[in-house]
């Protein structure tokens, strides 16, 4: 009797060290999970896009056709450079022909009519017809040395983008820039591409337009945000199926004669905004992430939370203010706890 | 209890603690140097060993130094020299990116950050 019960407690306790072993087996393999990267140039910026627990054929699959839609919208918006056969952005912008309207592949007069859809929804804070001012001012920001004068941006001027049936435009010569939505509206046909390939777990970032999907392995993605002033990490945000989008930050000031200038042009004004160093903005969709940043950089920090307010969404943001104080709407903080 | 069981307790015990130390082991792998240059991995070194390496970028050679677990570019060629001015990175959500010259360097690691936003 004495020895059987001995005998279970041996056996007990073999029973539970075989299940240790395979607890610890099964930590193990969730951690082998399979990560594809693929970086890609497009659109001024690097693009990183991470895609998880698919087949090496899936996986190459889905990055050529990726890469052919950041490729073919870089084409479509590209203010300087024309390419045989397609009428982007640089051709309505400084075409020479004598025709009236132009025919437009069908994604670039939709990605148009966003912008214009936004240009209306932000009291024309995101005007993507001043192409001029922005150049004028790139300039300087890339030598990081000098202002445009009053006389340059008065140089200006730019025609109404005026929109037809059927695709057309209107050939008259706008000023069509459409850095403020392209890189956000490109990555959200990414993500939705994606998605209907039933690819469900991936992570894009297109040079501060970030897009998850669902996490590798039921967690959350952790995305850092960084301080505006010195990059470091000033909130951590987990998050799955959102986008996540921050307008302003670091390097995207240069500073002149003691003053410092961002890259986000108030077309009121025809000068940088300076309202805030930086602002965040998560919600499910990368082109009204995109799109909304930029609006709100555009208004003071009180106006930009009546506008979100108003907009009634599940929209959360994040300011980084002149004097480094940071506000946030309520639904952030549900981003933050661990 | 007689020898046998204490034996196969023994037995026992010394397996488990064998694959519990493997499995651990191939946890703990130390941080890596990736350079990437556009999304071909070009290099791939240990963080904790002080080296300096030569990669090329598409305007010319790119001189990486690694040192006390960090890394930076030392030198290369481009406009503005923008990846050789951002100094050292330690952090594996930190990146340098050369853009002219197409290369990345990343710290990779069992990340605490998926991505950053900027």
């Amino acid at each position: 009797m004495k020895l059987d019960k001995k005998n279970s407690i041996i056996m007990t306790m073999i029973c539970i060290i075989v299940i240790l072993i395979f607890v610890f087996l099964y930590f193990n393999s969730k951690n082998e999970i399979k990560t594809y990267q693929k970086n890609l140039f497009y659109m001024d910026t690097i693009i990183q896009i991470k895609l998880y627990n698919i087949s090496s054929n899936e996986a190459n699959t889905a990055f050529e056709e990726i890469e052919q839609i950041y490729s073919e919208y870089h084409q479509l918006t590209d203010r300087f450079n024309s390419y045989s056969e397609i009428n982007n952005i640089y051709y309505i912008n400084n075409n020479s022909d004598n025709i009236k309207t132009i025919k437009l592949d069908e994604r670039l007069y939709e990605m148009i009519t966003y912008g214009l859809n936004w240009y209306e929804k932000s009291n024309g804070l995101l005007d993507i017809n001043m192409g001029c001012i922005i150049s004028k001012w790139k300039e300087h920001f890339n030598d990081a040395d000098g202002i445009p004068s009053e006389q340059d941006l008065k140089s200006c001027v730019s025609n109404d983008i005026i929109l037809g049936e059927d695709f057309t435009i209107v050939n008259n010569h706008p000023d069509i820039d459409l850095g403020a939505i392209a890189k956000g509206y490109t990555t959200q046909i990414v993500s939705e591409y994606l998605e209907s390939i039933e690819i469900t777990d991936y992570l894009i970032n297109a040079g501060g337009n970030v897009v998850v999907g669902d996490h590798y392995s039921n967690g959350e993605y952790k995305i850092g945000i960084e301080n505006p002033n010195d990059k470091s990490i000033y909130k951590i945000l987990n998050v799955t199926n959102k986008a996540v989008v921050t307008s302003g930050g670091y390097e995207r000031f240069y500073e002149y004669n003691g003053h410092k200038y961002s890259h986000i042009i108030d077309p009121n004004t025809k000068y940088p905004a300076e309202y805030m160093k930086s602002v965040t903005v998560i919600c499910d969709d990368s082109a009204f992430a995109d799109a909304l940043t930029t609006t709100l950089f555009l208004m003071s920090i009180e106006e930009g939370q009546e506008f979100v307010k108003d907009m009634d969404m599940d929209i959360d943001v994040i300011w980084y203010s002149n004097d480094d104080e940071v506000y946030t709407t309520s639904g952030v903080e549900n981003y933050e706890q661990e | 209890m007689n020898k046998n069981d204490i034996g196969m307790i023994l037995l026992i015990c010394i397996i488990s603690l064998i694959a519990i130390s493997y499995i651990s082991s191939n946890h703990e792998e130390g941080n890596v140097v990736e350079v990437y240059y556009e999304d071909k991995q070009i290099l791939n070194v240990p963080l904790d060993l002080d080296n300096t390496y030569q990669v090329d970028g598409y305007l010319g050679p790119i001189e990486i130094e690694v040192k006390d677990s960090k890394v930076r570019v030392v030198q290369e060629n481009s406009p503005k020299h923008i990846c050789s001015n951002q100094g050292w990175i330690s952090e594996s959500y930190e990146s340098i990116i050369c853009l002219p010259n197409k290369v990345i360097v990343n710290i990779g690691s069992d990340s605490s950050l998926d991505t950053i936003v900027n």
